[in-house]
């Protein structure tokens, strides 16, 4: 048997998250029973079941790195961290970027999820830099005089952390080895994902399982902290599955509605069954005059939930999707 | 096997062939999650039919197929892959998977379905044509070559890497 049909049957040793087949089922029939509910058609049963069946899986935890947010690399990159090189342009890798200059984080950090097509073009642009020779000592480059990114990037068993340094010494740094080179391709890249963005909306929010104990008691309002007095300006920015679709900022009365609205929606304890990435969401910012910002995630198509990271309402009101689409309209 | 419980050990245990079959379809393994999940909701929703059927296991595979057919035109029409796809880690086989899917996606959509159906799956020819909709002529000479440009693009993928 040649290479290629052994690596085919090698793929059985791919490892692969366990299934919650009763959650499927479960699912499956609440799903179909609402599906039959709203729609005599056997579309909207396929539709709904299909949406939850989504989020069975993705309610795993990932492995071995758990949900830590990922933190700013410090000076240099941890000693034994894998080579760049080991990298996979990972459909569901998270990238985190960090500018450090005079080891003080100069920009960022800011996090980029894997359908951003930004975090694809870093990661496979990591992974096109080849080591060519060990190299080690410094090779002139004093690295605590010059501004270098950090990049820290989380894939679902492990966590690569690199360094960049685009000035006067441009190298790539994991840890274990380094590279130098005269350009490096991953700087303007690493540049660009900490641009300013339309207010935070480079990343797609997270779907963090909510936080809210079942047995507390009721809570009304997702947004409970967002009052309408005193906010100035709404940013909304809408994605499809991963990537960032449209954004708007609102000052007027849709702004006011908006705020109002997402106040009138009530809290459930209902679990997630949102996939991360096909459905449209909504990400709002209200800004208040203070400057302090309030986000919260709108999710709707076969899957609507309110959340505000820390609790989650299972139903998003046509109303409120209306005027969130309204918005970004007229942005 | 008829019930809840005889789905979910038919489940839980086709479950990893089922995702690994749709992710060389795919070449993504989210994309390959969502695939085999509708595929086994579908095959809960007809459970009596499917666990009744001659072989069950083909029955199912056909749906992921299916539904690998029919997502694949809804992907067309959403953002297209600009990266490439998860290769799962967890042992020494990551570079060698990461190698495979890259040929995998530099073949023709036909010949990647005709390669993972005949030399993945394991359908006959007969079983793969009435997947894919086409003649068995069609089936035989698409797997083929495709097999050959796969050992070439693995080679170039190896040699690369």
């Amino acid at each position: 048997m040649d290479d290629v049909l052994n690596a085919l049957r090698r793929v059985d040793s791919a490892p692969v998250r366990p299934l919650d087949t009763a959650a499927l089922r479960e699912r499956a029939a609440r799903n179909a029973r609402r599906g039959r509910l709203a729609t005599a058609g056997g579309a909207a049963l396929a539709v709904a079941a299909a949406a939850a069946a989504f989020a069975i899986v993705r309610q795993e935890p990932r492995p071995v790195v758990p949900a830590t947010p990922l933190a700013c690399p410090g000076e240099r990159p941890p000693a034994g961290v894998g080579p760049a090189d080991a990298m996979v342009s990972d459909g569901a890798i998270e990238v985190l970027v960090c500018e450090r200059t005079f080891r003080t984080a100069a920009r960022g950090p800011v996090t980029l999820r894997g359908g951003d097509p930004l975090a694809r073009r870093i990661v496979t642009a990591l992974r096109a830099v080849r080591r060519e020779d060990q190299v080690s000592g410094l090779h002139g480059c004093m690295l605590d005089l010059i501004g270098d990114y950090g990049v820290a990037l989380r894939y679902d068993d492990h966590v690569e952390v690199v360094t960049v340094n685009p000035d006067g010494c441009a190298g790539i740094d994991n840890g274990t080895w380094r590279t130098i080179y005269p350009k490096v391709s991953v700087a303007p890249l690493l540049d660009e994902a900490l641009a300013p963005t339309a207010h935070g909306c480079r990343a797609r929010p997270a779907l963090a399982e909510p936080s809210w104990p079942a047995s507390a008691p009721y809570v009304p309002g997702p947004v409970d902290t967002m009052v309408p007095d005193g906010t100035v300006a709404v940013h909304v920015c809408r994605y499809q599955g991963y990537l960032l679709a449209a954004t708007a900022t609102v000052t007027d009365s849709t702004a006011t509605r908006i705020v109002d609205g997402l106040n009138a929606v009530g809290l459930s304890h209902g679990a997630r069954d949102c996939s991360n990435t096909s459905e449209t969401l909504y990400n709002v910012l209200a800004e208040r005059a203070d400057g302090s910002v309030t986000t919260v995630a709108v999710s709707h198509d076969g899957c609507r939930y309110v959340t505000n990271g820390t609790r989650l309402g299972s139903d998003a009101p046509d109303a409120l999707l209306d005027l969130l689409a309204e918005a970004v309209t007229q942005g | 096997m008829d019930g809840a419980e005889g789905f979910d050990e038919f489940a839980a245990t086709r479950w990893p062939g089922l995702v690994r079959a749709a992710w060389l379809l795919t070449a993504d393994w989210q994309r390959a999650e969502d695939v085999a999940q509708v595929a086994l909701t579908k095959a809960w929703r007809h459970w009596r039919r499917v666990c009744t059927a001659d072989d069950p296991d083909r029955y199912v595979r056909r749906i992921v197929v299916n539904e690998f057919l029919r997502a694949r035109r809804r992907w067309r029409e959403e953002a297209p892959l600009t990266g490439d796809g998860v290769v799962p880690s967890g042992d020494d086989g990551v570079a060698e998977r990461d190698a495979l899917v890259r040929a995998l996606r530099r073949l023709p959509p036909g010949q990647r379905l005709a390669v993972v159906l005949r030399h993945y799956l394991d359908l006959s020819e007969a079983d793969a044509a009435a997947a894919m909709g086409c003649a068995e002529g069609t089936v035989k000479s698409q797997a083929s070559r495709g097999l050959a440009r796969l050992r070439d693009e693995y080679g170039v993928e190896r040699t690369e890497a």
